[in-house]
């Protein structure tokens, strides 16, 4: 093997000859002392609260206390080569991470290094850590669906596109399981999904890595990791990274986002630490009287942006995000409620500006030069999917609290459901969704009415049942209703279910169809009959997926099949 | 300056230089008391054992006061005798060469003198520390007070230290520097898959 030296050696010469020797001018500190991840820094006047610092050993470090004479630091990596009296550099540039499209895939640190061993990510595109979540204004109400796939919680806790929804619960009760399959089921719908792992164990984060990378799902994710080998102030902007990787796609492209945090207990507990090793004053729990702030500032992050709409000229191109060509409206403050625009440069919001931009070019003389148009780079989200540990069931404790104001609903998880074969062990009593129906499909929103009332009504059953006494015919419906509806609600890991196919299942077992089958038959009769279904009737799964509702005669045509269905099932398993 | 003084020291010991500058300056003998401060710590350089008993706390404090008082008064000013005695009282002597260091700041303060540590690979010549000098008070706009330093890691060039701000000319951080180039390059081609190898036949 031989070298092409004169390549080689003309690449260095190229360098050499580009090589700009300039004044190296850069403020600089000494460090006082260092140990468990921060450093005291001497001098540094001028250094800007969270300002990212560059040590002489090439860490970066963030600017945490501002005092008198000195500078709280703390170190993004290994701190234990860091002396004292070693120099540090301000770099006058607030932290921030690379995003973009080529992070897509990889699995990154929160400073952005890959940790995949696939190669330097190269990306412009730069994001700050922190950054101020969007006003009133910019806002629109949640109303397109976020689908997971999971039965329970796509019928009775549904999550929109920028919700923010809580996973709640005590150790191995499945939380992690559940923001993967919604990944999962993300596949197709361009949405860009970002996992961020804060303090795991890297075998476990490696396994979630594999499963999404089993079923296709890292072609539009990105993972983050700060596992628990890391110190704790990656742990602690590990969130920030994820959020700031996901508005890249959501401010630049208008694109929808998924962002999971698994899990913010451990977010606060490595903010805990720093903040009691730079000698902040704890509060409950030990927890710095910001932690509040700490996942406030974070999850208010998780937006819906809104649609934004203008008359432009006709040869306008689709992807165009100039705003300056936006037709203005003649009459400007004065013109009629139906056409107005929403803003003085002749742009409409909401999901009415469209209608009322229409009904301005319908308006136009010249409209055959016009068109509607809508602007790529709006109408993003980032629905944040947090995850909180709880200990012993305790939701009442400090940092879930916290948590559960913040968020818009939360989905508990109990350990009693799990073992008791309830998987995923969701307690549909207590689980709330707080933008509810109108992030759901009409189909699904009409079958899943009377879901929550029934399961609501077995439970409450539930204690007779357990009696053994004689009891009348109408309790009996319920209990079996119920118990039928809860093992229909049973779902494999891993396997999430087309909303469509979620559709025409619960649409089944609130018919009543499964009444007379024993339970534990109810999840191979499903099977069967999504099987069925796929391979007999297509076009009925089509039409759900398409129309996003069941009209009356699908309704009907959907019972028939199954009544069919049924009949054979019944036979053939005699026989 | 070879010794890096503590900078914890010197926050506690700017509380006695405060003090002393103050009652030097109203007398008149600021630059004097400095100039003793700093014959001090030469003689404490030079006989460490002398250090060592002014910082020893198993000396008993009063036969140090003692020979504090024999052996510096009368050869020194007198209100530095007296915050030496103040420091022995307090168990504060092991702050001396911080001392010197929080009053020499204290006082570039007060006349507004910038001090600036020039580091370079061979001692400066007197044509050049002029020019330098000349140069500072020119981008400074105040008198400076240069500290030099010899480096010969710097392999050339001027490392210059004003306040926080470091100016880096030396030939060593320019060759740091196309490191980095050589190091980002040579990942871009491999990035890029660019081969450099003739395969064999």
């Amino acid at each position: 093997m031989k070298f092409k030296v004169d390549e080689i050696s003309s690449v260095i010469t190229e360098e050499i000859e580009s090589y700009r020797s300039e004044v190296d001018l850069t403020e600089v500190g000494r460090v006082l002392a260092v140990g468990d991840g921060i450093a005291r820094v001497y001098g540094l006047t001028n250094a800007l609260a969270g300002e990212q610092l560059e040590f002489a050993n090439g860490q970066f470090g963030q600017v945490f206390n501002l005092e008198e004479s000195s500078v709280g630091v703390v170190i993004f990596g290994d701190y234990l080569d860091i002396k004292e009296g070693d120099e540090v550099r301000r770099t006058g540039q607030l932290l921030s991470v690379p995003c973009g499209e080529p992070l897509i895939g990889r699995v990154v640190d929160p400073l952005g290094r890959p940790l995949d061993g696939k190669g330097v990510i190269e990306t412009p595109h730069r994001r700050p850590l922190e950054f101020k979540a969007p006003g009133i204004a910019a806002r629109q109400p949640v109303d397109e669906p976020l689908q997971t796939g999971i039965k329970a919680i796509d019928s009775m806790i549904p999550i929109g596109r920028g919700q923010r929804e809580l996973i709640i619960g005590d150790r191995k009760t499945g939380k992690t399981a559940i923001a993967v399959d919604t990944i999962i089921n993300q596949k197709g719908e361009d949405v860009v999904c970002i996992y961020v792992a804060i303090g795991l164990k890297e075998s476990t984060v490696v396994g979630v890595i594999d499963k999404l990378q089993e079923h296709g799902a890292m072609d539009y994710t990105i993972v983050v990791s700060a596992s628990a080998a890391d110190p704790a102030p990656l742990q602690y902007i590990a969130p920030y990274a994820g959020a700031a990787m996901a508005e890249y796609f959501m401010y630049g492209e208008g694109r929808a986002t998924l962002v999971v945090y698994d899990d913010l207990s451990k977010q606060a507990q490595a903010y805990r630490q720093l903040s009691l090793l730079l000698r902040r004053p704890p509060g409950r729990e030990a927890y710095p009287g910001d932690v509040f702030y700490l996942h406030s500032r974070l999850l208010e992050r998780a937006v819906k942006l809104r649609d934004e709409f203008a008359v432009v000229p006709k040869d306008t191109p689709e992807s165009s995000i100039d705003r300056s060509v936006a037709r203005k409206h003649p009459d400007g403050e004065k013109a009629p409620d139906e056409q107005r625009p929403d803003d003085p440069a002749g742009i409409f919001h909401r999901p009415e500006g469209l209608e009322r931009a229409e009904a301005f070019l319908e308006s136009l003389k010249d409209k055959d030069d016009y068109r509607v148009h809508k602007f790529p780079d709006s109408g993003g989200s980032m629905t944040a999917l947090p995850l909180i540990e709880t200990l012993e069931g305790e939701v009442s404790a400090y940092i879930p609290t916290n948590v559960i104001s913040i968020t818009d609903g939360q989905i508990y998880l109990e350990p009693d459901l799990f073992f008791a074969g309830v998987r995923p062990a969701v307690n549909v009593g207590i689980s709330v969704s707080r933008v509810g129906g109108n992030a759901q499909i009409k189909a699904m929103k009409k079958i899943s009415g009377t879901l929550r009332l029934d399961l609501a009504a077995f439970r409450e059953l539930e204690a007779f049942a357990q009696l053994g006494t004689d009891l009348d015919a109408a309790t009996k419906r319920q209990l079996d209703r119920g118990a039928r509806m809860v093992e229909l609600l049973k779902q494999a890991q891993y396997r999430p279910y087309p909303i469509e196919e979620q559709v025409v299942s619960i649409f089944t077992g609130a018919k009543g169809f499964l009444d007379n089958l024993p339970g534990a038959k109810v999840a191979s009769f499903e099977d069967a009959l999504l099987k069925h279904f796929r391979r007999e009737h297509p076009e009925v799964l089509e039409e759900i997926r398409e129309k996003k509702e069941v009209s009356d005669d699908l309704g009907q045509s959907i019972t028939q099949i199954v009544r069919n269905f049924k009949g054979h099932y019944l036979k053939s398993e005699e026989g | 300056m070879s010794h890096r003084v503590d900078e914890q020291e010197v926050a506690i010991a700017e509380v006695y230089a405060g003090a002393l500058l103050q009652l030097a300056e109203a007398r008149g003998e600021g630059d004097a008391v400095l100039d003793e401060l700093v014959g001090i710590k030469g003689l404490l350089d030079v006989h460490p054992e002398f250090a060592e008993y002014l910082s020893n706390p198993t000396v008993d404090m009063d036969a140090r006061r003692v020979a504090i008082d024999r052996t510096i008064r009368g050869r020194a000013n007198e209100l530095l005798v007296n915050t030496l005695q103040i420091m022995n009282r307090r168990d504060r002597l092991d702050l001396l060469p911080a001392l010197v260091v929080a009053y020499q700041r204290e006082l570039d303060l007060l006349r507004e003198r910038e001090s600036v540590e020039v580091s370079t690979a061979v001692p400066l010549t007197e044509a050049l520390r002029e020019r330098l000098a000349g140069a500072i008070r020119k981008m400074t706009g105040r008198q400076t007070r240069l500290v030099e330093n010899v480096d010969e890691e710097l392999i050339g060039g001027l490392v210059i230290k004003i306040g926080d701000r470091k100016i880096d000319t030396s030939v060593a951080r320019a060759l740091a520097l196309l490191a980095e180039k050589f190091n980002e390059r040579a990942s871009a081609e491999v990035q890029a898959l660019q081969r450099y190898v003739v395969e064999s036949e």
